[in-house]
């Protein structure tokens, strides 16, 4: 094998390793008697999934939906402020301030009022989606847009581009990369958003986060680390979804 | 007091010279400072030079004499502190707002999700024309820069010698009065630098435009001008005006000749001073 081939199967094998040996490592402490009994052992969780697989399946799909228009939602409308932002450079900062508050609100707290103001159901789950994920949508889109080459910039003086001309032929092809890095990073804020509003009580009794905390309060351990580990695994695959459709999407964009 | 009036004489003569000359760039007496008091620097003093129409002058001078910022100021997009800029008699605002400057920059400034043809078209889209409103279409300009066969290559795609014909042929898309070089070559190795320099001369003979190049080397300055005003260093004042004895069209064979070669060492005297 030459040092090239061992360095590439280092990169794809070296994370699964670690992963693998963390797993089998929580396992043999488990075992070992090593944690306490409000942690459950892989193998548990393991037999928890085959056992609940459809109870499971049940509650993930409505915090699923509510992130992805959660998701959807604060996209939108980072989008939209951002290109007012690009229009009107002087609302930068009132824009800055006003998102840094709302993404500052506790949302475990915002979940009770916004059930008072709109209702349990699912428009609870999928605003407190938007709100965990906008943050760094709108920052990505923002900096994005204001990350043009000087040089760029200039040719577009000298042939004295309209303003509009200017953001769409320049701005917004040069935001491509790191509107991408928000929206990645917005990603797994959208699950969590939703579950943190399903565990205050704002979708009612469904949803991954109700299912957690009733496994949790009726000390269903193995139930309460199978939730945990489907809340990881939707925030990852959230992650490498949009990951995929951001590198299509930008494709297109910057071709255009 | 004749001490203190020939400054101000010397202002109204090149002045007068701006107002005279109808065509071409007049430049008089043109003098920039950035920044304020105490942190101000001054970037060029009281700088007079005129280019005729289809003539080509090139700047060149030690790094931060202000080369650049004249270019700057001839496209409209700094304002000098101080003197007075015409291009065909009018302001360079006036030129710039009809899109009639041209400008390649050092570093070609391609748009890099754009196609060749796409970069090259970006004038028209910006200017909201149709490509039949010019006097050559974008095809026409592909082949006078000889990048047939890469008219849908992106700019990461092509040599670096490709993307700066890609850029000039997108600075004269809308045939502009001036074209303005801010050291395109300089990043090209020799060979691709030579060629490319000939082409331009080429292409500038068939359009007649107007052109001033900032440019660090002596050669290129003596090759591609007819004349060449040398620089001080900061601020900028004209040391020299050169001008070029050889005859147009150019060949890289005039680069062997002693008017070449004598006129490359007045540039380097202007430069440098009479070296030991």
């Amino acid at each position: 094998m030459t040092a090239g081939t061992l360095r590439r199967v280092g990169e794809i094998g070296a994370p699964r390793l670690v992963m693998a040996a963390l797993v089998a490592g929580w396992e043999a402490a488990h075992r070992a008697g090593l944690l306490p009994n409000s942690v459950a052992s892989p193998a548990q969780i393991w037999t928890e999934l085959t056992e609940s697989y459809d109870l499971l399946w049940r509650h993930a799909r409505p915090t699923l939906s509510s992130a992805v228009w959660g998701f959807a939602a604060a996209a939108l409308i980072a989008f939209a402020l951002a290109l007012v932002v690009a229009f009107v450079p002087e609302l930068n900062r009132t824009v800055y301030t006003s998102a840094v508050l709302v993404a500052s609100v506790p949302l475990i707290a915002l979940t009770p009022i916004l059930v008072l103001w709109l209702e349990r159901g699912p428009q609870v789950r999928i605003t407190i989606a938007a709100i965990a994920s906008f943050f760094p949508i709108l920052i990505g889109c923002i900096e994005g847009l204001r990350q043009v080459r000087h040089d760029q910039a200039e040719l577009f003086e000298v042939l004295s581009a309209p303003r509009w001309q200017r953001i769409l032929r320049l701005q917004i092809p040069s935001a491509v990369p790191l509107t991408v890095a928000g929206l990645r990073a917005a990603a797994a804020g959208a699950v969590l958003g939703a579950i943190i509003a399903e565990w205050s009580g704002g979708g009612g009794a469904l949803g991954l986060g109700a299912l957690m905390s009733s496994a949790l309060f009726s000390f269903n351990v193995p139930l309460t680390w199978l939730t945990i580990t489907a809340a990881v695994v939707l925030s990852v695959g959230a992650y490498f979804v949009v990951m995929a459709l951001t590198a299509l999407a930008s494709r297109r964009v910057r071709s255009g | 007091m004749p001490e203190e009036a020939g400054p101000e004489v010397a202002a109204d003569r090149a002045e007068q010279a701006a107002a005279n000359t109808d065509d071409g760039i007049s430049v008089s007496e043109m003098s920039m400072t950035f920044g304020k008091e105490p942190t101000a620097v001054q970037a060029l003093d009281g700088v007079s030079f005129h280019v005729p129409k289809g003539g080509f002058t090139a700047l060149i001078g030690p790094s931060g004499c202000g080369k650049s910022t004249i270019l700057r100021l001839l496209a409209d997009l700094l304002q000098p502190t101080a003197g007075r800029v015409a291009i065909s008699g009018q302001a360079p605002s006036v030129l710039r707002k009809q899109r009639r400057i041209g400008f390649v920059f050092q570093e070609h400034a391609l748009l890099p999700w754009r196609s060749v043809v796409d970069n090259i078209r970006l004038p028209l889209q910006l200017s909201g024309r149709a490509e039949r409103d010019l006097a050559s279409t974008v095809g026409d300009l592909i082949a006078l820069v000889g990048l047939e066969g890469f008219e849908h290559s992106r700019p990461g795609e092509l040599s670096g010698g490709m993307r700066q014909r890609v850029s000039i042929a997108r600075a004269i898309t809308l045939s502009p009065e001036v074209l303005l070089l801010d050291e395109p070559f300089g990043a090209l190795d020799e060979i691709t630098r030579q060629t490319l320099n000939i082409e331009l001369l080429r292409i500038l003979s068939e359009t007649g435009t107007t052109a001033v190049l900032v440019t660090h080397s002596l050669n290129e300055a003596t090759l591609l001008a007819d004349e060449v005003i040398v620089l001080s260093p900061r601020p900028g004042r004209v040391e020299a005006r050169i001008t070029v004895p050889l005859e147009r069209p150019r060949t890289l064979a005039m680069m062997k000749s002693p008017e070449f070669f004598h006129t490359e060492n007045l540039i380097r005297e202007a430069l440098f001073g009479r070296s030991p």
